[in-house]
């Protein structure tokens, strides 16, 4: 790892005052999990300045808003998945944050870290050339694929590697982001960009921009949700597919239904067609196996990847009847 | 600094904690254990002479530090390196095997990537801390046990989750045990000794 | 012998315990020392460059650079390498050529990481850039790009015959042909190869996290030229080694020249993902088989073929064990071996060698042919099996010139079938299952030498009565250092809390190659009952005089005191008699006891019952029965850690570690654990594994022991494979089951319907 310069600014406005034009070159630092232990330890980022947000108050917690919880990007996720507020007005994401690693792993990341950190691509990782690198091409294309996407794939075909996101699209969720000149908000579905929006990167923040904070509507009243998450190892692991599921029923029938997919797609996946099989109907075997074909429907399976597409189909299925 | 002053102070260093006066020694100038009541929640300062440096006061098992680091240290190579507590092992320095566990401010962790600037002014454990004296904490007695390990590089963090455990939930079921200690790899597998281990551990220390 | 006397078992006062291991304190405070933690004044830091390419020539490489800079002590490149080969080993400590990518090509030692770390980046190197091969098949093709100026095969076929397998074909009633496929996996250890080396003049210590400081030592005297005298290598604390640290390596070399250049001691430890790159690792099969049987339920003929990839470099081991020749009674019995180097990382003897990659290939072909011919598989297998009496091959050749002795493979397979409730297995694979999940059970049979060998230990009594046993093997995880001692306060009288193991110090201990291939029980294991025999007789000849002058035969120690046989009151303690006699010292040196046509093999079977998820393609095991023949266990908990741990590793390869290479550039794109999935606490609950000791007794070991270090990894894969086809009738002879290929199967599956198991 290339030394750098360390700043631990005491407020927010001093944190974004630090930031710079360009991606890299300054960079902010959450629990650092990410950045800090993959990026900069393998070599694929040397940014001359760390400017650390962790420790800001002002990005920190879980507050109740209005029909809302709004939670600091800088708040620790298994704080998170422990909270009780969280438990009871989101629990999605409480049961998503929760398949994030290992305990130790959410004792030192952030949600705003979990949300923002880069692809998992072994080509990406591996410092290949690629398109994540500023190159042109993305070598999981013609080469290990298993892992990549089956959806929105193209030029890049990484996948979303963050769990809390699905989550937090499937619970309309927005962002609240600020700069030195101001603030904006973006809803969440709108803050993940695909390869073909923008190839390098997989948000929309612009490089003097901090994640500040997530404002979670409340689960609406009367929905159940689950969040499945299919790993090689039952831990520790990313997600092959997963599935965060929320349905509002009114005896037995599907009033409203969310589905957002992971590790399917370079972004979190709303699966609208699936949701829309869903409305109206009662929730049974035959529907939840509908919006299981409906989830995959226009999948284009890379070389190895196909076995994502069967896999897809079962783990949405299974998601909804479980809350039938 | 030139490279070769550095590298005499810390053979200086070296030498002077070989003594044994880690607790106590005022001697060296990087390292400077300091009273109880310093050290906590203090933010790391930038070296004078390089801003690619900082200072850095900690706690560790109780007793205070002030270290004097360059910034991609990570918090094991501070215990290991800086304090010689070798207890911490790193078996990928990547979050991937959790043999470098350690508490900081009582959450279980992967010291190896821990930046060294982020703890500073937090209270650390490590497995060093856990035995009083000659008398082994109630986890090490269980693991002593029923021999929950093989070849032991495993083991420092194993312990440290199963206390991260313990601490919160004293009387887990054996799943619950098994999660909790899933953030931990044994290549050797040891895996159904460090359950019994864990069960055994549970009891002791309510006893 | 005496040995004779305990095989009764009544009378063994410590073998047979549960105890703790005796450095289990050490171990649980983060007070023992492992090669890492290790700290000398004055040490550097090394590290080596590793190059980008798969495969190369240096043209040039120019270090002035990085020499220059202050702080940096020593650089060496291959111009500094001694030429002599590694053990077995066909490159140097550091080669004018790059093999494969993340091969070393320079080291570097400085005072601090940084420093070494710049340094690394200043060294210039100009290659010419050589075609390279990853598969063993396209490089054993002429026109390959060759690693070695003799080709890419190591040496000649290796071919074991016996009988004709192609008359033994036409003479089957039924022949089936396969192919079994393991790729090159990772096997290494959590703590990542490190070695420190000082130099005072011409001599040199090493400390090493190796199982074979005996090979390193030798490795390091033929390096520098020097006497054996002049070099010790230390291997206290090992954080395990699974076979990859018991070969010599490029490393300890590294370090030695670092040190001996820049005249200070260097450490030199690995990152993860250089162990995963450079250390021995396990080596890829492609497993051919053909297999005949006669009606009357009879193994007829076997014929394989198998290619071995190598990757760059390899050491002395490496291949197929004996699986196909001494696990059945077969008449005619062929086996071909290729060894091929291609541009992948360095391989090497890994827990069971080639065991594992033979025993999946050999235990589904068996189940495959059972299944062709509707034969139910462990009644096929006990048919089958070598058992005690049956004719075995002595040596390495295919000529059945021995006698099996003490083989209990039978009562493997029926003690676990018992266990698994056997009969619960689907009758037809696949069959009547309803709904997604689908259960079924399966078996695979493994064998392997019992281990052994020559083996040396000292053994000190201190006027005190205490002792110290030193020994140059190591304790890997293994437990040794508990057994051995064992083993001396049961043969000398004396309780084991008095007992402790100095191991893995070569210049303290009599020579010995190290630990691995199940050796150290039984081969350390009766050099510390002799030498504690004979600490024993002189104990009793010094205590006669101060019994009234009683004869050493009528003497008996117990619990660290001597007395008159039948008169208890009669007795003098041990501490008393040492005071008087002083240190008493005792050193033997055994070689394998010579047993004429007698062959002892140690074996074992494993039973799985498996979940396969038609939907999902995830497999779950959910009872798993390992049973083994390891003579007498000196240790039970020792012994369970061991028979479970091993396990665990072996069903670890039908989920991942796996090491895949991009076949455009040929470097490794998964070298970090969560990449290659190692197992965690909760991928194979440890509830569901059950280890069965089947009883049995040796008569080589000390007090009946075999060695059982290797052979709990063989059968995994294979008994996974044959339950996952029970479940659900899908045969797998790829490792690891992937989710692809097990929904691929399963959809094939369907498309072909009619196809009976
Ligand atoms: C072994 C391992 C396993 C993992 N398993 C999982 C898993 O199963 N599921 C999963 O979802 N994740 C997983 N992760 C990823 C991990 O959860 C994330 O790395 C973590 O949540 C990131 O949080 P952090 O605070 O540490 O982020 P950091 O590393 O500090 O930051 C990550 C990125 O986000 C940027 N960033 C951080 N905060 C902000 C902000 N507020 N505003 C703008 N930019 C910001 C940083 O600049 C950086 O680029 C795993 C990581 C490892 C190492
Ligand atoms: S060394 Fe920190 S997790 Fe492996
Ligand atoms: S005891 Fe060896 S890794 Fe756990």
């Amino acid at each position: 790892m290339e030394n750098f310069s360390y700043s631990r600014p005491a407020t927010l406005k001093e944190a974004t005052a630090q930031l710079g034009k360009e991606h890299g070159k300054i960079a902010i630092m959450a629990g650092g999990t990410d950045i800090y232990g993959g990026e900069m330890k393998d070599n694929l980022l040397a940014p001359e300045r760390l400017v650390h947000i962790k420790h800001l108050k002002e990005l920190q917690g879980i507050r109740q808003g209005t029909g809302s919880l709004r939670i600091g990007a800088s708040t620790l996720l298994s704080d998170i998945v422990e909270s009780p507020v969280v438990q009871k007005q989101a629990p999605l994401l409480a049961m998503a944050a929760g398949k994030i690693g290992t305990l130790q792993i959410r004792n030192m990341g952030t949600l705003g870290g979990n949300l923002c950190q880069r692809p998992r691509c072994w080509y990406y990782r591996n410092n290949y050339p690629c398109y994540k690198h500023g190159g042109n091409a993305c070598f999981s294309a013609i080469g290990e694929n298993d892992q990549h996407a089956i959806l929105l794939g193209g030029p890049s075909f990484i996948v979303h590697p963050s769990d809390s996101a699905p989550a937090l699209v499937a619970l309309g969720a927005s962002a609240r982001i600020v700069s030195g000149t101001g603030e904006r908000t973006v809803p969440l579905d709108k803050f993940f960009v695909t390869p073909r929006e923008n190839v390098r990167r997989e948000n929309v923040l612009l490089p003097n921009e901090i994640l500040a904070e997530i404002d979670v509507p409340n689960a609406p009243a009367g929905s159940k949700a689950i969040y499945v998450k299919e790993m090689v190892r039952e831990v520790w692991d990313f997600a092959l597919c997963s599935v965060a599921a929320m349905v509002t029923l009114k005896d037995g029938v599907v009033q409203d239904a969310r589905i957002v997919l992971g590790g399917v797609a370079p972004v979190p996946y709303r699966a609208v067609k699936a949701e829309a099989a869903l409305k109206g109907k009662t929730l049974d075997e035959a529907s939840a196996t509908a919006a299981g074909l409906a989830a995959v429907d226009g999948a284009r399976p890379l070389s190895k990847n196909a076995y994502k597409i069967p896999l897809t189909q079962a783990v949405v299925k299974r998601a909804l009847l479980s809350l039938a | 600094m030139a490279n070769d002053d550095r590298e005499k102070l810390s053979v200086s260093r070296r030498a002077f904690l070989k003594g044994g006066a880690l607790a106590t020694g005022a001697l060296s100038s990087t390292l400077i254990p300091l009273g109880p009541a310093e050290g906590a929640d203090r933010a790391p300062e930038a070296t004078d002479l390089d801003p690619r440096r900082s200072k850095i006061e900690l706690k560790v098992n109780g007793v205070a530090y002030r270290v004097d680091v360059p910034n991609t240290t990570t918090l094991a190579t501070l215990l290991r390196e800086e304090l010689h507590l070798t207890g911490t092992k790193v078996g990928c320095d990547r979050m991937q095997c959790g043999a470098c566990t350690v508490h900081v401010n009582g959450r279980s962790v992967y010291s190896c990537t821990v930046p060294a600037v982020d703890a500073a002014g937090t209270e650390v454990l490590t497995i060093e801390g856990l035995a009083k004296g000659d008398t082994l904490h109630p986890i090490q007695q269980a693991f002593v046990e029923h021999s929950g390990f093989q070849c032991g590089f495993c083991t420092s963090g194993q312990i440290m989750s199963t206390k991260a455990l313990l601490d919160r939930n004293p009387q887990p079921t054996e799943d619950e045990a098994r999660q909790a200690l899933s953030g931990n790899l044994c290549r050797c597998s040891a895996y159904k000794k460090i359950l019994e281990s864990v069960m055994t551990a549970s009891r002791l220390s309510r006893a | 012998m005496g040995q004779q006397a305990n095989r009764s078992g009544g009378s063994l006062k410590v073998l047979g315990k549960r105890l703790p291991n005796l450095d289990a304190v050490e171990r649980v405070t983060g007070r023992a020392k492992y090669v890492g933690d290790i700290d000398i004044p004055g040490m550097l830091v090394g590290r080596a460059l590793r190059s980008a390419q798969t495969h190369a020539r240096i043209v040039s490489i120019d270090t002035s650079k990085a020499e220059a800079l202050p702080g940096v002590k020593a650089v060496v490149t291959y111009k500094d390498a001694p030429k002599v080969a590694l053990w077995g080993h066909r490159g140097y400590v550091l080669n004018d050529r790059v093999r494969f990518r993340g091969e070393a090509v320079a080291g570097v030692a400085a005072v601090d990481a940084e420093t070494a770390e710049k340094a690394l980046k200043l060294i210039a190197i100009q290659y010419e850039v050589l075609p390279f091969v990853i598969d063993p098949e396209e490089a054993m093709k002429a026109t390959a790009s060759k690693l070695f100026e003799d080709g890419n095969q190591e040496g000649q076929a290796r071919i074991l015959t016996r009988g004709d397998v192609a008359k033994g074909f036409t003479e089957s009633d039924k022949v089936i042909e396969r192919m079994y496929h393991c790729p090159t996996m990772w096997s290494g250890s959590l703590e990542p190869r490190c070695a420190i080396a000082q130099w005072d003049g011409d001599r040199l210590t090493l400390w090493a996290s190796t199982q074979a400081p005996g090979r390193n030592q030798d490795n390091l005297c033929a390096l520098f030229n020097l006497p054996d005298a002049n070099v010790r290598v230390i291997a206290s604390y090992v954080g395990s080694g699974f076979g990859t640290k018991s070969a010599n390596h490029m490393d300890e070399g590294l370090t030695a020249l670092l040190a001996r250049k820049a005249r200070r001691p260097v450490k030199l430890q690995y990152s993860r993902e250089e162990e995963i790159l450079d250390s021995n690792t396990r080596f890829e099969t492609k497993f051919y088989a053909k297999v005949g049987v006669k009606k009357d339920m009879s193994l007829h003929s076997l014929d394989v073929r198998c290619i071995t990839n190598l990757g760059a470099y390899h050491t002395r081991l490496g291949g197929l064990g004996n699986h196909c020749t001494h696990v059945y009674r077969i008449p005619n019995v062929r086996t071909e071996q290729y060894r091929v180097h291609t541009n992948i990382p360095n391989t090497g003897p890994t827990r069971g060698v080639g065991d594992p990659q033979e025993c999946f290939g050999l235990e589904s072909l068996i189940d495959e042919i059972a299944t062709e011919m509707g034969w139910e598989p462990l009644e096929f297998r006990l048919k089958n099996i070598k058992r005690t009496g049956d004719p075995i091959a002595r040596g390495g050749a295919g000529t059945e010139d021995g006698r099996l002795v003490t083989q209990v493979l039978d009562k493997c397979l029926e003690e676990g079938a018992a266990r698994i409730q056997w009969s619960r297995r689907n009758a037809t694979p696949g069959a009547g299952q309803t709904g997604p999940k689908m259960r079924g059970i399966g078996v695979a049979a493994t064998e392997r030498g019992g281990g052994g060998g020559q083996g040396g230990t000292t053994i000190k009594v201190f006027k005190d009565g205490s002792v110290v046993l030193f020994f140059a093997s190591t304790d890997i995880g293994t437990g040794t250092r508990t057994t051995l001692p064992m083993i001396a306060a049961e043969t000398m009288g004396v309780p084991v809390s008095s007992v402790r193991a100095v191991s893995g110090d070569t210049e303290l201990a009599p020579y010995e190659g190290g630990s691995f291939g199940n050796r150290t029980l039984q081969g350390t294991g009766r050099a510390v009952e002799a030498a504690s025999r004979e600490c024993l007789r002189q104990i009793l000849a010094a205590a006669g005089p101060m019994l009234n002058n009683a004869a050493p035969a009528d003497l008996e120690m117990q619990d660290g005191v001597i007395r008159v046989k039948g008169q208890p009151d009669r007795n003098v303690a041990l501490s008393a008699v040492m005071v008087r006699r002083g240190n008493i010292v005792a050193t033997s040196i055994t070689n394998q006891p010579q047993t004429g046509m007698d062959v002892e093999r140690t074996s074992g079977a494993h039973f799985a019952e498996v979940e396969v998820d038609r939907e999902t393609g995830k497999v779950q095991v959910l009872k798993y029965i390992a049973a083994h023949d390891l003579g007498r266990p000196m240790n039970l908990t020792i012994v369970e850690n061991q028979l479970e741990g091993g396990t665990i590793q072996g069903l670890a390869l039908t989920q991942g570690e796996e090491m895949r290479f991009d076949p455009r550039t040929g470097a490794c794109l998964n070298a970090n654990f969560l990449d290659l999935k190692p197992p965690t606490a909760l991928d194979f609950d440890p509830r569901m594994l059950e280890a069965i000791v089947v009883e049995n007794e040796s008569i080589l070991g000390p007090y009946g022991a075999k060695g059982l270090g290797e052979n709990p990894t063989h059968p995994g894969m294979a008994a996974i494979a044959n339950a996952i086809f029970n479940a659900a009738g899908i045969r797998l002879r790829e490792v690891p089951f992937t989710r692809a290929d097990i929904l691929k199967a399963l959809s094939e599956q369907q498309t072909t319907p009619g196809r009976t198991a």
